[in-house]
């Protein structure tokens, strides 16, 4: 139970907190923005400061001018999208049978002349000894929620790969909830596998034609800050490591800007439906992309500043680069902020805690039928009912 | 012969049914059947809605032709169904009875519209007025003229047919007379 009078002052505490900051981010705005106009005009100079840059952290580089503002193009009337999205129900030791589920739900939306809306949902059950353990060094080990969220990743991505060539109209997308920079999989010990699996989408999306586009919602990237502070350094040779400033004890210039992210920018530079220059994205990660680099752009959606990611091969087709521009602000307004499509494909991969329930008494009812007995562990019996 | 809809709740005296195709669904006082176990079940559509699939998502107004919403927004018409209920008033196992079925229809069972044999069937057996007017429905008079309208179509003599049904009306409705004129009135063809 939660102690509401205990939990009031730190409430209030958070709050003040935040009332600080916003006075303190207008300040932080006002410096970005200034730097912002600064550069323009001087891009060619600022990306061969960034390229010999060393900093501790990424650093966009950009591919357009940065005065290179797009106004929404025409929004096409024909037009379909494809939408994956996934969702899980965990293995629980205490539930009569340790296994997990895996719900891919798809949806693809076709606009205009013979409009049609496709939605399904397809789950996995796992239940196998291989699947739910893994081997790390000679050790048995189950496995974590970050493996069963990479597998996820994998079954989204095959799903668009299955789906992609249903596709019928002259201009489709396929749309992917948040970032299409695996990054979290940097470091794991399956990287190349999950990556080389990933990338087979990716192909294949290429060779039809039909870009990828990883959407995110009020994103907290500050790759253009990041970029801003390198412009903003007045060593001639960018270098976090032999930061002289850093050594002195000051405070760091860069730091003038350093508690706002890209969105807080772009929020008071771009309109109703702008787009700001396309960016390639450094993330360590995206050496293994190959020739599927990821470039990004952000876009004011009349509702808030979302960052709209790409493959490098799309930047190079202006007329496929307005089809996402004006295609992602239409799906926005359609799902009155966020894209329509995502939404639908959420509400078909969403498994809710009734969904739970209802799985593990099927399980536990064909159980008894074939005459397994079933029991749930004492603890999560009483996390049902208590003693009074 | 296509179904129109399909059962999804199912009791003694009425059922509910998920129309095939989205605002397409028999007309309010039509006749519907549907074959579930050994006979042929009987009933009158006294309510029909369209509505969301999901209960926590309710549908807003776009300001939009349905056409342009079917080209803008395809995604809405895959959410919703039009339901219809049917209040039971018969059924059919070696010949048509106007009373409730021993057990009541299967859920999942399709559900026809009824043919003329199958109306002509019904007009015989009045019973159905009493069933109407029982009062489960909320509708009563408004259904009971609507259904009198609908079978006075496809009997031989419908006048004669009309004092039948008059009389039958009087002899349920003899100690309220402003319920019997108020059907009367609705009767009018």
């Amino acid at each position: 139970m939660l102690n509401r009078s205990k939990l009031m002052p730190m409430i209030y505490e958070l709050v003040n907190n935040d009332k600080n900051f916003l006075n303190n981010i207008k300040k932080y705005l006002h410096n970005a923005f200034e730097e912002y106009k600064k550069i323009q005009g001087n891009e060619e100079e600022l990306i061969k400061k960034i390229k010999d840059s060393n900093t501790s952290w990424l650093t966009a580089i950009p591919i357009e001018n940065f005065s290179s503002i797009k106004p929404l193009p025409s929004v096409p009337v024909n037009y379909s999208v494809l939408a994956v999205d996934g969702s899980q129900i965990m293995p629980d030791h205490h539930e009569i049978r340790i296994c997990y589920l895996i719900n891919i739900g798809y949806v693809i939306l076709s606009y205009g002349q013979n409009s049609y809306a496709t939605m399904n949902s397809i789950p996995t059950l796992f239940y196998k000894e291989e699947e739910l353990y893994k081997d790390t060094n000679g050790y048995k080990t189950f496995i974590t929620q970050k493996d069963l969220s990479f597998k996820r990743t994998i079954m989204e991505y095959n799903k668009i790969f299955e789906c992609i060539s249903e596709l019928d109209k002259d201009i489709s997308m396929a749309f992917i909830d948040g970032t299409l920079i695996e990054w979290m999989v940097q470091g794991d010990e399956n990287e190349s596998i999950i990556i080389s699996s990933i990338l087979k989408t990716f192909n294949k999306a290429k060779e039809l034609n039909i870009p990828l586009v990883g959407y995110l919602s009020s994103p907290k990237s500050n790759d253009f800050i990041n970029m801003l502070r390198v412009c903003i350094c007045p060593s001639k040779a960018v270098n976090c490591n032999t930061c002289s400033y850093l050594k002195s004890g000051n405070n760091l210039p860069c730091n003038k800007i350093s508690k706002i992210n890209d969105s807080d920018l772009f929020s008071i530079i771009l309109k109703d439906g702008e787009r700001s220059p396309m960016f390639l994205s450094t993330s360590h990660i995206l050496e293994r992309y190959g020739e599927h680099k990821i470039a990004f752009f952000y876009m004011n959606t009349g509702s808030e500043i979302s960052r709209i990611e790409i493959p490098f091969w799309v930047t190079e087709k202006s007329e496929l680069v307005d089809f996402i521009h004006a295609a992602c602000y239409d799906q926005a307004k359609k799902g009155k902020g966020y894209p329509i499509s995502l939404q639908e494909a959420h509400e078909q991969a969403v498994v809710s805690g009734n969904d739970r329930e209802m799985f593990y008494n099927m399980l536990s009812n064909i159980c008894v039928k074939n005459g397994i007995k079933m029991s749930r562990s004492y603890k999560s019996q009483r996390k049902r009912s208590g003693i009074l | 012969m296509k179904h129109i809809g399909e059962i999804i709740e199912t009791n003694t005296k009425m059922f509910e049914c998920q129309s095939v195709k989205l605002d397409e669904s028999p007309d309010f006082g039509g006749f519907v059947k549907v074959i579930s176990n050994d006979m042929t079940i009987y009933g009158i559509v006294f309510n029909i809605c369209t509505m969301s699939e999901d209960i926590t998502r309710k549908p807003v107004a776009f300001g939009l032709t349905e056409e342009e919403l079917r080209r803008q927004q395809p995604q809405i018409f895959e959410l919703m169904h039009t339901y219809f209920k049917v209040l039971i008033i018969g059924y059919k196992k070696e010949g048509y009875r106007g009373i409730l079925p021993p057990r009541p229809a299967k859920i999942h069972s399709f559900v026809y519209d009824c043919e003329r044999e199958d109306l002509i069937d019904i007009s015989k057996d009045l019973n159905f007025l009493k069933n109407i007017l029982n009062g489960q429905t909320g509708i009563e008079e408004e259904l009971v003229a609507s259904v009198i309208r609908n079978l006075s179509k496809v009997v031989l003599e419908k006048d004669c047919y009309m004092i039948t049904v008059g009389k039958e009306l009087i002899r349920l409705l003899k100690n309220d007379f402003d319920r019997f004129l108020t059907i009367k009135r609705m009767c009018k063809i």
